[in-house]
């Protein structure tokens, strides 16, 4: 499956991407918002893990901006360091599959449930 | 006078013997009918012709009507015998024989008459002696009678006078008595001693009305006096009820009792210029006859003059008595600690809450326990400038605001004292550290999720990263090792600041259960650095047991006790976190091997600002925190030291029981 990671964080970015890429799977970053947006639009991926803290363009705003049929046609599963606003509720409310707080206890969990979540849908 | 009785004519020769000058004095008259003549009774001398009717009856009539006249008969003798009967029967005096001479006639009436004049007189001072006897008895019975009289007389007037002495002892001790008595029960008391003596009166009763308390009642029952309210409203009486129906009633309905009649005394009082009036009943109950009510009366209104005084001088006493401890209590009720001074600073009074103990000679010396007048003390300046001044002063670890006001008992004279006003800073300083400790703990909350999350975003990269990478090792090489320590650390560090988030954090103030063991755990990693130096012996036994706190509140409270117990060990000493269940509590100890704390110390330890540290290196309210803390949860906390062996702080709360999960 094609993934596209918008997250500001390289080392979050990176380590899922190897991870995925590890599983078979075609991986894509972006650094922010704004070039997470682009991506997605340019990529159309089946699924994004979608950070919410970003400089620029936050996670909800990209979600937001982005295309409602592109929003439709992708599993979105949106990630966060900091837990205190966000939780599966405000994740689905705001178009979002799935919600993973960061930090992962294992990155290869992640991937599985990211796996599941496209075969399975929500 | 002499009466001849005849009934013819005399003798010549005793017609003749008329003019004789011996019978001078002697008026002679000749009568057949002595008694019906009208100078019978003048008669001193009868002489009797025996030719005119002798006999002895006739004898006899004479002696009967006039017995104390002298008889004399004249005449024949008719025989021996007669005459001795007439001697004896008629009392004949003498007996002229008709057949002598003139001379012997005129020799025997004159004897008779002498006789004659002898007897009368005779009987005349018979008569009046007698008579004379007779008065004199009379006088002496009257004089008899009269000592007797006044004997009467005297006693009853001594019966009177010591009646009215006795009276006027009971009075005067009555009296004495009521200047004794400082209370309306004592009064009440003492008149009821007093009234014993008239069986028919009841204990006496007083109701009364003087201040806005309301009418009171004062009574005895049950061997003592009791004062109550009275449930009615009063009016004065202005006169004395000997018997008042509508008293009766309302007593008896009070006393839930029959009350017998009710004498009703009003009792004015000397100082009318108060309002409300007080108003004064003494009400005897009785059951006097109508005629012993005045008595009693009498008994009473003797008192009601010296009652009006006492009762005055007792509403006085009181009403100074009640604005005395009004005073009192409103100076022992202001919160903040107020003393009166002198010019040399002595205290002269003061509320509790300037000294709860015996007031000493200086105010220093009262309140702040120094030998010298504080620093800061404003007195000095009053009494110089005689305007108030402020200063701040210390007593112990709190500062007070001294407000010293001059008072002057002189007009316009300088100050011959000085009230002052202490208030205590140290409260209001305290909510404003604490203001500033919970602002402090804000921002640092907020300053912790940045930076948690500036941090776990480069954790999360490191630990997915090692995770990816070691799953790309094939076998258990030495990168993979290093790999799994890598992941370990950057697990740790999560950790950490999780647990850093939860700590600052004040979430929802929800109690909840929680383990001490646990956040005992949870707490330890933050202290690392304050540990370092120092040997850590744990001894958790509360693992399966639970209280109910703020888990982020008792943290605070362990961080404070590990910290503090790690500062107290200036060398490297062995730091012992112990916790135990007994008793249905939670306890939990933190035990250092620092130099210990003096005793003296150890009372204040829990006081805000108290501190033993350096400057800046605490604030002082650590500990005084904790204790509020731990008693929100309903805890209790403490300290067991002893000088050279370290300390041991220690808390506990109250066990709960969880549902199993």
């Amino acid at each position: 499956m094609k993934v596209l990671i918008i997250d500001d964080e390289p080392l979050v970015r990176r380590s899922l991407a190897r991870a995925l890429k590890a599983k078979n799977h075609e991986a894509f970053e972006a650094i922010d918002g704004q070039d997470g947006l682009a991506k997605w639009s340019h990529l159309q991926p089946d699924l994004v893990f979608l950070d919410v803290l970003m400089p620029g363009l936050s996670g909800p705003q990209v979600l937001a901006e982005i295309d409602s049929k592109l929003k439709e046609d992708t599993r979105i599963i949106l990630i966060s360091a900091f837990s205190g606003e966000h939780n599966p509720e405000t994740a689905q409310r705001l178009g979002a599959d799935l919600f993973i707080p960061k930090p992962f206890d294992d990155i290869f969990a992640v991937v599985k449930v990211a796996e599941e979540l496209r075969k399975y849908g929500t | 006078m002499l009466f001849w009785i005849t009934a013819g004519e005399p003798p010549t020769v005793i017609t003749q013997l008329q003019s004789e000058p011996i019978f001078n004095d002697w008026q002679w008259v000749f009568t057949a009918d002595p008694f019906g003549h009208s100078e019978f009774q003048n008669a001193l001398l009868f002489i009797v012709d025996t030719d005119f009717d002798f006999d002895l009856f006739f004898l006899e009539k004479l002696k009967l009507a006039a017995p104390t006249r002298t008889r004399v008969l004249f005449g024949k003798t008719a025989t021996v015998e007669k005459m001795v009967q007439a001697v004896n029967r008629g009392e004949v005096f003498s007996i002229i024989p008709k057949t002598s001479s003139v001379e012997v006639y005129k020799q025997i009436i004159n004897d008779a008459c002498i006789e004659a004049k002898l007897t009368d007189l005779s009987h005349r001072l018979l008569k009046d002696s007698s008579r004379q006897n007779r008065d004199l008895e009379k006088l002496t019975a009257e004089l008899e009678s009269r000592v007797e009289e006044r004997t009467v007389h005297i006693q009853i007037s001594k019966d009177f006078e010591e009646e009215k002495v006795s009276r006027l002892r009971g009075l005067i001790r009555f009296i004495q008595q009521l200047s004794l008595c400082s209370s309306y029960e004592e009064l009440i008391e003492l008149l009821r001693r007093d009234l014993r003596t008239f069986h028919q009166v009841h204990d006496p009763v007083l109701i009364f009305e003087t201040d806005a308390r309301g009418p009171q009642i004062v009574f005895w029952r049950q061997s003592r006096v009791q004062t109550r309210a009275w449930p009615h409203p009063m009016e004065f009486a202005p006169h004395i009820h000997l018997q008042d129906p509508e008293m009766s009633k309302l007593l008896a309905n009070y006393f839930a009792r029959p009350f017998a009649k009710a004498l009703v005394i009003p009792i004015e009082c000397l100082d009318k210029t108060l309002i409300p009036e007080p108003v004064f009943h003494l009400i005897l109950e009785n059951s006097l006859p109508e005629s012993e009510i005045n008595q009693v009366l009498d008994f009473c209104l003797e008192r009601i003059q010296p009652l009006m005084t006492a009762i005055e001088r007792i509403r006085i006493e009181t009403e100074l008595t009640h604005f005395s401890y009004r005073w009192e209590k409103t100076f022992d009720g202001l919160k903040d600690p107020i003393a009166i001074i002198d010019r040399s600073d002595r205290v002269l009074r003061a509320n509790k809450k300037f000294s709860d103990h015996l007031i000493k000679k200086n105010c220093y010396q009262s309140f702040a326990n120094q030998d010298e007048r504080c620093e800061g003390c404003p007195v000095p300046k009053v009494l110089e400038t005689g305007l108030a001044q402020k200063g701040e002063i210390r007593r112990g670890n709190r500062t007070f605001e001294v407000n010293s006001y001059p008072i002057s008992l002189v007009q316009g004279g300088m100050p011959t004292n000085v009230v002052n006003q202490y208030v205590d800073l140290t409260q209001s300083r305290e909510i404003y550290m604490r203001l500033l400790q919970s602002e402090k703990m804000g921002a640092l909350g907020l300053l912790a999720g940045n930076i948690a999350h500036e941090l776990n975003n480069p954790l999360t990269g490191l630990r997915s990263l090692a995770q990816v990478l070691r799953a790309e090792q094939k076998n258990e090489s030495q990168i993979s090792k290093d790999l799994f320590e890598i992941e370990k650390a950057t697990e740790r560090c999560q950790k950490i600041i999780r647990n850093l988030l939860d700590f600052v954090y004040d979430q929802d103030h929800k109690l909840t259960e929680v383990n001490l063991d646990d956040l005992v755990e949870k707490t330890l990693p933050f202290l690392k650095t304050a540990m370092r130096m120092h040997r850590l012996q744990k001894d958790l036994k509360a693992t399966t047991h639970f209280v109910l706190a703020e888990p982020q509140l008792l943290q605070q409270v362990i961080f404070n006790l590990v910290h503090n117990a790690c500062q107290a060990m200036e060398k490297q000493g062995v730091l012992t976190i112990r916790t135990e269940v007994f008793e249905q509590r939670v306890r939990l100890w933190v035990q250092d091997t620092g130099p210990g704390i003096d005793s003296s110390l150890l009372v204040r330890i829990f006081d805000p600002f108290f501190t033993t540290k350096k400057e800046g290196a605490g604030t002082g309210l650590g500990l005084s925190l904790s204790k509020e803390i731990i008693e929100s949860f309903h805890g209790q906390i403490g300290v067991d030291s002893v000088l050279g062996q370290g300390a041991s702080f220690w808390f506990d709360l109250p066990l709960v029981f969880k549902e199993p999960q």
